[in-house]
């Protein structure tokens, strides 16, 4: 194996078909459209690459101080992450509490089979009367879409876990706590990580779908509804690209990083995790 | 597991109790309406007709997405796995596509397609569309190779291979995924109608035009509506799985 890694010591992107067949052949549909664009497509509503990759970089240099681009962004991504920090906090309580003790898991399951099917975005009306416009709409609409699959994870990670592990522990004469620390949790992290995959998922999208109702000020989606009364295709455009750019971080860097140091580490391998 | 069921409904029984109590005693603020109120306005709206209008008005533009989803997913899917080369040039875009949140194309359709009904079918179709074509792609390529090699050595066809091997071969990822993309779907299309305001049905529009009257009724018929809808895709799914799959014997 060693060898076979010393003799290519080329680039690896030169000879790595994987990716450079698919950047020449975005690369072509990006010429082809940025031809197409005023003669056969309706510039106004399909602006050209280049325009789009410029008016990008204005609205990513700063202006006045602060770059606008990024204003929306990091309100996207707080909302986002005080979600999350609830969502799964409050899930991650519920969740180990549902798994050790069936009364509390028969309280939580009417809560969970509703919540669960529902979009975020259809309770979003209601939030919006309860507590108006901006933040407070957004973040418990975010919250809610994070707290039920992290809760629905745990507590059925928690309820795998093996019993002899459990006794085990107990013989050796375990307290509570060690037993939910060194046993329970260990154990199921698999499923919790996977329930808070799903729940960053359904929050973001969540986020940005409420966004799209019931901002105030800032936030991507905001800045997309924005564009759109203003006939602005290219903000839009840009938008959805830098929507799609972040949410790819989250998951491949972030997620991947998080993973690769925690669950793997402790023994899981990547196949058995639960994809979405 | 009977004996949880029987806990569950007296849990929602007691929730319900306490928010009639609640309502009575004016612990909610004045527009939070009753548990009977709230099914006072169900009736009425399901007996005047609005509800179901607006139900299938809703269900119909969901299946049509849907279903075209389905069938062109399917095909790329398809495509991209019998062909290395399209496969590897397509997967980095299938990727960055399936990242994109789909209610974020709403506002782009609704300037290229309009206000209408058309709009929440396509954004449906989007929400469906890249979720099933990664799911049959990635169903096919993990179909053992000994399997195609098998078929083909028998001398079938390149359509038989499809439908005889690859179709039932990636039914274990595509499945489970049809259930995802029904969900995606069904949130799109929530959404997108929320968003479309020329449209004057659709059970998404009901919840955002009550907003207007701070109507938290006809909200909550909405939601049970919702949910019922997402619940009964969920058990046709599971329908489906358990006639094909536990059927074969290859569920995973």
């Amino acid at each position: 194996m060693t060898q076979d890694r010393k003799t290519s010591v080329k680039p690896f992107f030169l000879i790595n078909k994987k990716i450079i067949y698919p950047t020449i052949f975005i690369g072509l549909l990006l010429l082809l459209w940025e031809q197409a664009s005023g003669i056969g497509l309706r510039a106004q509503l399909f602006p050209a690459p280049s325009t789009i990759f410029r008016q990008l970089i204005t609205m990513l240099l700063p202006k006045e101080g602060s770059s606008i681009l990024l204003c929306h962004l990091l309100a996207s991504l707080r909302r986002l992450t005080v979600s999350l920090i609830i969502g799964s906090f409050f899930g991650i309580i519920f969740g180990i509490a549902s798994g050790l003790r069936p009364y509390i898991d028969a309280l939580t399951k009417p809560f969970v089979s509703f919540f669960l099917p529902i979009p975020g975005i259809a309770l979003a009306p209601i939030f919006m009367i309860l507590f108006g416009f901006g933040d407070p709409a957004i973040i418990t609409a975010g919250s809610l879409a994070a707290f039920f699959p992290v809760l629905f994870n745990t507590s059925s990670g928690i309820r795998t876990v093996n019993p002899t592990l459990i006794n085990a522990a107990r013989i050796m004469g375990a307290t509570r706590w060690q037993k939910l620390v060194h046993v329970y949790l260990p154990w199921s992290a698999i499923h919790i990580f996977s329930g808070f995959k799903l729940g960053i998922s359904r929050s973001w999208r969540t986020v940005i779908a409420v966004e799209l109702v019931a901002a105030a000020d800032w936030g991507l989606g905001y800045m997309i509804m924005q564009a759109v009364e203003y006939l602005q295709m290219k903000v839009v455009y840009v938008g959805i690209f830098v929507m799609a750019l972040l949410y790819l971080f989250i998951e491949k860097a972030l997620i991947g990083f998080v993973e690769r140091r925690t669950i793997y580490r402790w023994g899981y391998s990547p196949e058995q995790g639960v994809r979405q | 597991m009977k004996n949880q069921r029987v806990t569950s409904f007296l849990v929602v029984l007691l929730i319900i109790v306490l928010w009639h109590y609640a309502s009575i005693f004016k612990i909610l603020p004045d527009f939070f309406p009753s548990p009977t109120g709230t099914l006072k306005v169900f009736l009425r709206m399901f007996l005047d007709g609005t509800l179901p209008r607006h139900l299938i008005e809703s269900l119909v533009r969901l299946l049509t997405g849907l279903s075209i989803a389905c069938v062109v997913g399917f095909a790329v899917g398809g495509i991209l796995a019998s062909s290395a080369f399209l496969s590897t040039i397509l997967y980095p875009l299938l990727g960055f596509f399936l990242s994109i949140p789909t209610v974020a194309w709403v506002p782009l359709l609704i300037v290229i397609f309009g206000l209408g009904a058309r709009t929440v079918v396509i954004a449906v179709f989007l929400g469906g569309f890249f979720e099933i074509t990664y799911s049959t792609y990635q169903g096919i390529r993990t179909i053992p190779q000994s399997l195609t090699n098998a078929a083909r050595t028998m001398g079938v066809s390149s359509a038989r291979l499809f439908f005889d091997v690859h179709l039932p071969g990636s039914l274990p990822s595509v499945l489970p995924s049809l259930r995802l993309a029904a969900g995606y779907a069904w949130r799109a299309l929530v959404g997108a109608e929320m968003l479309s305001s020329m449209l004057r049905w659709g059970i998404g529009k009901m919840i955002f035009e009550a907003r207007y009257w701070n109507d938290l009724g006809v909200m909550f018929a909405g939601l049970i509506c919702i949910w019922s809808v997402a619940c009964l895709f969920e058990k046709a799914v599971a329908l489906l799985e358990k006639r094909t799959l536990g059927k074969w014997g290859i569920a995973r």
